[in-house]
């Protein structure tokens, strides 16, 4: 298809809706998120109607929940084979993650420069609960009897100062190959100044063994560390082949279903690519799901009115509570996430994690201290009330003992909960210390909920922003529930519960745009700084990301284009750099004085001063956005609701209050605390001086009366 | 007890809890603070800062988990509070000095700021940061050489001073910290992130202040203390009641070559408490190893093993001051554990690592199942120092070389990572050749350099580098164990030792030693080499296939996977038979709890008996006089024969040394 829009259609819905020439010939927006356990779907259609289901996942056939998961929404919605033809659908998933946890990826092999063959091994020295005797570095994912040195060495400006030994490389390669590896990763120390060593050495490689996957460091992600870029290289490789098989297989499945438009997988930046590239480039997708969960709650935050808003998200699951940040309406991208323990040197949707989930064991220490989490149920066996054990307590139980959950309710609309075993395992730790299960349920919801609030404040601090200027996304199994007396603890005033917010991760990928990631290397003075150098360096960005969109987003359904610039600056002398946002016409004119002045006052910003120093202007950066058609107005699609729903007695803060109880479909009045909201897979709780109201995309905004 | 009573004791205790989350917090945002404003280089690379929230007891009461140096919880801080008793709202107090503050600090580089919380017109809580700067003034760059003797060497000493009173900026205190460093912006700048950081910490115990009151955040501040404490009695529990000795030395007090010795008794008592002695060490030294303890009950520096052994059994426990109240010290004045004025510190860390592995020496006997075999025990701050001098050249640290960690009952030992020191990292190759004139040649691991055992130690590591400009100046700090190398346990052996070597092309190398500040020929190429971790436990038992996996991995060579592990490898497979059969016909393992490795236990047979006489005799003498002693008594026992010396040898130095100062008049 072409990026022309289809022909202009009449369209009566009363609601609002953009006409299908401005939804670029969308049918449908599809969004998944595969997860460990179970496979969320959102399925919005042109209407704006969302519907969203939940199938168990099938970790032993990757792709297969996808396509059972749409075959629910064929039989649910009645979708044909002409609407399905183009809807845009976008596939998240935790494939990489598990495959680099469970250790099962590829062989890979690994070539660097003479004198760094343990740059694997020895990380960066650090290791992760340093002060334990029983702790570990991450085992490598290349097997050290893998590693091969070869000479060749350029200088910190790139500059050759050793000629590469191209037979060295090949006697390497000769050796890895017979080793049997399935991949071979190049990392040579400066590459990414220049990166013709590991060029020539892969060339060389991939012309005597063409069936041999050879990536090198520069390629994945040309940005200085050696350590950091030689593990994203070999994440890469080493999750390749599962991430490949996963994307065939629901390919193939979805063209049989009538499914005709690309597939599309949720990168971990928080934007979506072409499935076919991803195929070949995975690393950018490893932390896809926390990703779209993030940028689906800056979607949610901007359809109710919160526009370009500084935002905490917090994603409460089975086994942590997931806390990110919002600037100006995007996602805070980072350097430095982690995956499995290994380094993410690529921008990635910044969340951290702490051990406090529905899941999140409660548990008496040696000193009698009722303590939370980090250790978790799970899934299997899961908290009590999931009805396999009644010896260890979970949140879960804990909120069931609250009533904050109803004892008719359907866990994940799923599966029944039975309080009695609660009751049961909360005694083992109510009995000793002499209270209630009750009692001991509430304090184990307060102690978790100081976890959070504890992580939140760590989260703003390293940002070095401070709470009162933000506003609070709830979501997650678990989310709506802790969302207002979070917010309370940590200074917050306003909470937005999305429509979905047991599926926000798959309404963000069905809603995601392209976004790309591209950098270049600049290093030099800005008093230094040659005519073409900026102009040069911009131009090369613009020719890389326009290329990247056309292989990312062929057909281009999109609407319109985006780069947003920045520079990685550093006064001479300091080792940290800031990432500053930067216009492009400062760049084609060279108007160093502009760029030298938005460095300062983001130094100041960050770090309270400037300096008058020179200024390093290290690596140029461009995130490009190719936007693609959003649904105008988005609705939930209408479940059964109960006719009506009796008030009930909820513990909180060591008070018993009657709550009214509301069913969240069709809500349209204010509802003030206490109350609790409910709908089919997720629970609000409302707490006293706070109110409940519906704000537009069928948000719900909690607020302090 | 009441009803009544009983609610509000379980409501008191949720609220104790949710608060020792929200002090974590409160602290790790100070921290950051810290990270993102300080100038100086130690803070950013080396991590060496730490924040705090301090009782009004004076105890250490909520410490960040992963940021900053991780020893110095449950410092004793009552020194700092007791600073002043006109305490008022808005001052900061300022100090560097280990001799006022009886031990709290514990080298003029480490420059400590505390403010009181008040509330209610009284006293809540402090807010602690500090900071290491990297030059106080001083004999040498850097505050620090391993060769000063005297405290006065080591820069500007300052009693607790307040720098802002009420919140008034005191300019003539800061003139006199300026005019006596060599890099007074960049201390400006460390300064500044101190009070920033410590003014946030006020700010945020202000808040919780107002939304859970005063008494409850008093309240929880001393019942975190309680119930960490109470956690820490339970784990100091599993320590079989019992004495357990361990002897540690420097191989030489880095102006002589005379080793220092460490002496520690453990005593479990068998309640939850315990008590390290170290009488029988050695007096102080003429060089910047002692440690300025003050002889405080319960200090971290001398307690280092039994935080990591703490967090080890208790991994949720609440770092605070209650980890220590159960592990007594007594701490011989004189000594190098608890030094008197004005002897000099600056290189105290040193000592401290080194007394890790003393107490985990002691832990070995008593729960060897727990607790790793000794380590290669050395970090070698290395820093490159560009031409300039004082504010015009620069400073860029290079990379820590530790070497391995021991193995123990579970696991094999780190390799290139020590325990005590596991949370410092490296700093990447390509940064480090962009800001400094520098070629790194190499950083790898050293194959057949672990201490073998059925859990082996950690491999050792070398690195390798260059410096491209004639002015620049290779720094390294706190090299050791180039002699006495880490010790093996439970049947396993000692690791290999550290070294530190030049070479100019294919020249052999040639030993540089242990000097702190070394200007390396154009074109030389330095190693710097870690050594392994001691091994757990009788090689013969380690699994072929593990053996097999560090040959292949190309850490262990076929010869000694043979001579050492018993282990045949032809090719690439274990000949199991042969296997067998090695195995079966070795020797009956040593029945020896350590292996010392042959540099201390040559040093020992040779000079062991003399060395205890020297000692017990320095002690008898006046303290002043036991340095000059002791130098005189090590050079008349080499001039009267060759080893090994025995006990009479030693008595007879003595005897004459008796003598002479007798004629002198000055015993």
């Amino acid at each position: 298809m072409t990026g022309r829009a289809q022909p202009n259609r009449e369209d009566d819905s009363m609601d609002g809706n953009a006409p299908l020439a401005r939804q670029g010939g969308i049918t449908g927006w599809l969004g998944l998120d595969v997860g460990g356990t179970f496979t969320d779907l959102v399925y919005i259609d042109e209407a704006g109607m969302l519907t969203r289901r939940k199938v168990p996942s099938t970790p032993s056939r990757p792709g297969q929940s996808t396509l059972d998961g749409v075959d629910l929404l064929i039989k649910v919605l009645g979708l044909t084979p002409e609407t399905l033809a183009q809807i845009q659908h976008v596939h998240s998933s935790t494939i990489a993650t598990n495959t680099l946890i469970e250790r099962d990826g590829a062989t890979v092999g690994f070539i660097t420069t003479m004198g760094f063959r343990d740059m694997l091994e020895l990380q960066r020295l650090w290791v992760p609960n340093a002060q334990r005797y029983d702790s570990e570095r991450p085992l490598p994912l290349v097997e050290r009897r893998l590693v091969r040195e070869v000479r060749g060495r350029l200088n910190a400006d790139g500059e050759e100062i050793e000629p590469l030994d191209l037979a060295a490389v090949a006697a390497a390669a000769a050796d890895l190959v017979d080793a049997g590896v399935d991949g071979i990763v190049i990392c040579f120390l400066h590459s990414f100044r220049n990166d013709a060593h590991e060029a020539a050495a892969a060339a060389a490689i991939r012309a005597r063994w063409p069936a041999v996957s050879v990536s090198t460091s520069a390629e994945v992600w040309p940005q200085a560390r050696e350590f950091e870029r030689a593990t994203l290289a070999t994440i890469d490789t080493y999750v390749q082949p599962k991430i490949a098989a996963y994307v065939s297989q629901l390919t193939a499945g979805l063209v049989e279903r009538g499914v005709a438009s690309d597939a599309f997988v949720a990168r971990s930046n928080g934007g979506a690519e072409r499935a076919e590239s991803v195929k070949n480039r995975p690393v950018v997708a490893v932390l896809s799901g926390p990703a779209a969960g993030v940028s689906g709650a800056a979607r949610v935050a901007a359809d109710a009115g919160w526009d370009k808003a500084d935002l905490i998200t917090v994603d409460v699951g089975g086994t942590s509570a997931d806390i990110g940040v919002i600037r100006g309406g995007s996602p805070v991208l980072s350097p430095e996430e982690h995956i499995a323990d290994f380094p993410i040197l690529v921008p990635t949707v910044a969340v951290s994690s702490i051990g406090a989930g529905g899941g999140s064991l409660i548990w008496l220490d040696g000193a009698g201290s009722i303590a939370v989490g980090p250790r978790s149920l799970g899934a299997s066996p899961g908290p009590a009330c999931y009805g396999r054990q009644a010896d260890r307590p979970g949140m879960t139980d804990a909120f069931l003992l609250s009533g904050w959950l109803g004892t008719d309710q359907l866990l994940a609309g799923m599966l029944p909960l039975d309080i009695e075993k609660s009751r049961t395992a909360m005694a083992t730790v109510a009995g000793p210390l002499g209270w209630s299960v009750e009692e001991v349920a509430d304090a184990a919801v307060s102690i978790g909920i100081a976890m959070m609030a504890a992580e939140t404040m760590r989260v703003l601090a390293r940002r070095g922003v401070d709470s009162p200027t933000f506003r609070l996304v709830a979501f997650g199994g678990a989310g709506p529930l802790i969302g207002a007396l979070l917010a309370e603890e940590v200074n917050i005033g306003e909470v937005l519960i999305p429509p979905t917010p047991g599926a926000l991760s798959a309404f963000g990928a069905a809603t995601a745009n392209a976004e790309g990631d591209l950098v270049q290397p600049v290093y030099t003075l800005l008093s230094r700084l040659s005519d073409g150098a900026l102009p040069d360096a911009a131009r090369s960005l613009d020719a890389r990301s326009q290329a990247w969109l056309a292989e990312v987003a062929p057909g281009a359904r999109l609407v319109g284009q985006e780069y947003d610039w920045a520079a990685d600056m550093h006064y001479d002398g300091q080792g940290y750099d800031v990432t500053v946002p930067l216009q492009r016409d400062w760049l084609e004119r060279s108007d160093t004085a502009a760029i030298a002045e938005a460095f300062h006052r983001a130094h100041a910003a960050t770090f309270g001063h400037a300096s008058t120093r020179d200024i390093w202007l290290k690596e140029l950066r461009v995130h490009v956005t190719g936007i693609v058609p959003k649904p105008a107005s988005i609705r939930l699609a209408p479940t059964d609701a109960p006719e009506h729903l009796a008030p009930r007695q909820i513990r909180l803060n060591g008070e018993v209050l009657t709550a009214t109880v509301h069913f969240r479909d069709g809500l349209s009045d204010p509802v003030d605390g206490p109350a609790i909201i409910e709908q089919l897979d997720t629970t609000t709780l409302v707490p006293p001086g706070w109110r409940a109201t519906v704000a537009p995309g069928d948000n719900l905004i909690l607020s302090r009366i | 007890m009441n009803a009544p009573a009983f609610s509000r004791r379980k409501a008191e205790a949720t609220t104790d809890e949710v608060l020792s989350h929200l002090f974590t917090a409160v602290v790790d945002e100070m921290s950051w603070i810290l990270l993102r404003s300080a100038y100086t280089t130690f803070v950013k690379e080396t991590q060496d800062f730490a924040t705090a929230i301090v009782s009004k007891g004076g105890e250490v009461a909520a410490y960040p988990r992963n940021t900053g140096v991780t020893s110095l919880v449950a410092t004793p801080m009552q020194s700092a509070v007791e600073a002043f008793d006109d305490w008022a709202p808005g001052d900061i107090m300022v100090t560097n000095d280990p001799y006022s503050t009886r031990g709290m600090v514990t080298h003029l580089n480490d420059v400590y700021m505390f403010k009181p919380v008040f509330a209610d017109g009284r006293i809540v809580c402090f807010a602690f940061a500090f900071i290491h700067c990297t030059d106080v003034g001083g004999a040498a760059p850097g505050s620090i050489d391993m060769r000063f003797h005297e405290v006065f060497q080591e820069g500007l000493r300052l009693r607790p001073a307040r720098l802002f009173r009420q919140g008034v900026f005191n300019q003539e205190l800061w003139n006199i910290m300026a005019d006596n460093s060599r890099i007074p912006t960049l201390n400006r700048g460390d300064i500044d992130g101190l009070v920033s950081a410590i003014n946030k910490a006020e700010s945020r115990i202000l808040g919780l202040i107002g939304k859970y009151g005063r008494e409850a955040v008093e309240r929880a501040i001393d019942r975190n203390l309680d119930h960490t404490e109470a956690l820490a009695r339970q784990a100091l529990m599993k320590i079989p009641t019992g004495q357990y000795r361990f002897t540690e030395y420097f191989e030489d007090d880095y102006v002589s070559n005379v080793p220092v010795r460490l002496e520690v008794k453990l005593t479990a008592r068998g309640d939850g408490t315990v008590e390290l002695d170290f009488t029988g060490s050695d007096p102080q030294v003429k060089s910047a190893l002692n440690i300025p303890s003050g002889g405080q009950k319960h200090h971290p520096f001398l307690s280092r093993a039994f935080l990591n052994f703490l967090v080890t059994m208790a991994p949720t426990i609440s770092l605070n001051g209650g980890m220590l109240r159960c592990v007594d010290l007594v701490l011989p004045e004189g000594s190098v554990v608890n030094c008197t004025f004005p002897a000099a510190v600056g290189m105290r860390a040193t000592t401290s690592i080194r007394l890790h592995d003393a107490v985990l020496g002691c832990l070995m006997q008593a729960i060897p199942d727990i607790v790793p075999a000794g380590g290669a025990n050395q970090v070698a701050v290395t820093y490159v120092s560009t031409a300039g001098g004082a504010e015009g050249g620069r400073v860029v640290v290079a990379n820590p070389i530790q070497g391995g960690s021991g193995g123990s009952a579970s696991i094999d030992g780190l390799s290139g990572s020590d325990r005590p020191l596991a949370y410092l990292r490296n700093v990447p190759t390509e940064i480090l050749e962009f800001e400094a004139p520098v070629l790194v040649h190499r950083f790898a691991l050293s194959p057949d350099s672990e201490g073998a055992g059925k859990q082996r130690g950690g491999f050792g590591v070398e690195y390798d580098l260059e410096l491209l400009h004639p002015e620049a100046i290779l720094v390294m700090r706190g090299k050791d164990r180039h002699r006495f190398s880490s010790w093996g346990a439970m049947g396993g052996q000692a690791g290999s030792t550290c070294n530190n070597t030049g070479r100019v092309g294919d020249e052999d190398p040639q030993y540089i030693g242990k000097v702190t500040v070394y200007r390396p020929r154009l074109g030389e190429v330095v190693t710097i080499k870690g050594g392994g971790g001691g091994g757990y436990g009788n090689p013969l038992e380690r699994k072929p296939e593990r053996v097999l996996r560090d040959h292949l991995a190309g850490l262990l060579s076929a010869a000694r996977a043979r001579d050492v592990y018993g282990v045949v490898i032809t090719g690439d497979k274990v000949d199991e038979e042969a296997t067998r059969a090695l195995r079966a016909a070795a020797p009956a393992p040593s029945a020896d709890m350590f292996d010392f490795g042959k540099g201390r236990t040559q040093w020992v047979a040779d000079y062991g008996p003399a060395a205890d006489t020297i000692r017990d005799w320095l002690w008898s003498l006046p303290p002043g006089l036991r340095g000059y002693a002791r130098e005189q008594a090590w050079k008349r026992l080499e001039a009267s024969g060759t080893a090994p010396f025995t006990r009479d040898d030693g008595d007879a130095v003595v005897a004459a040394l008796t003598g002479f100062l007798r004629d002198k008049k000055l015993i």
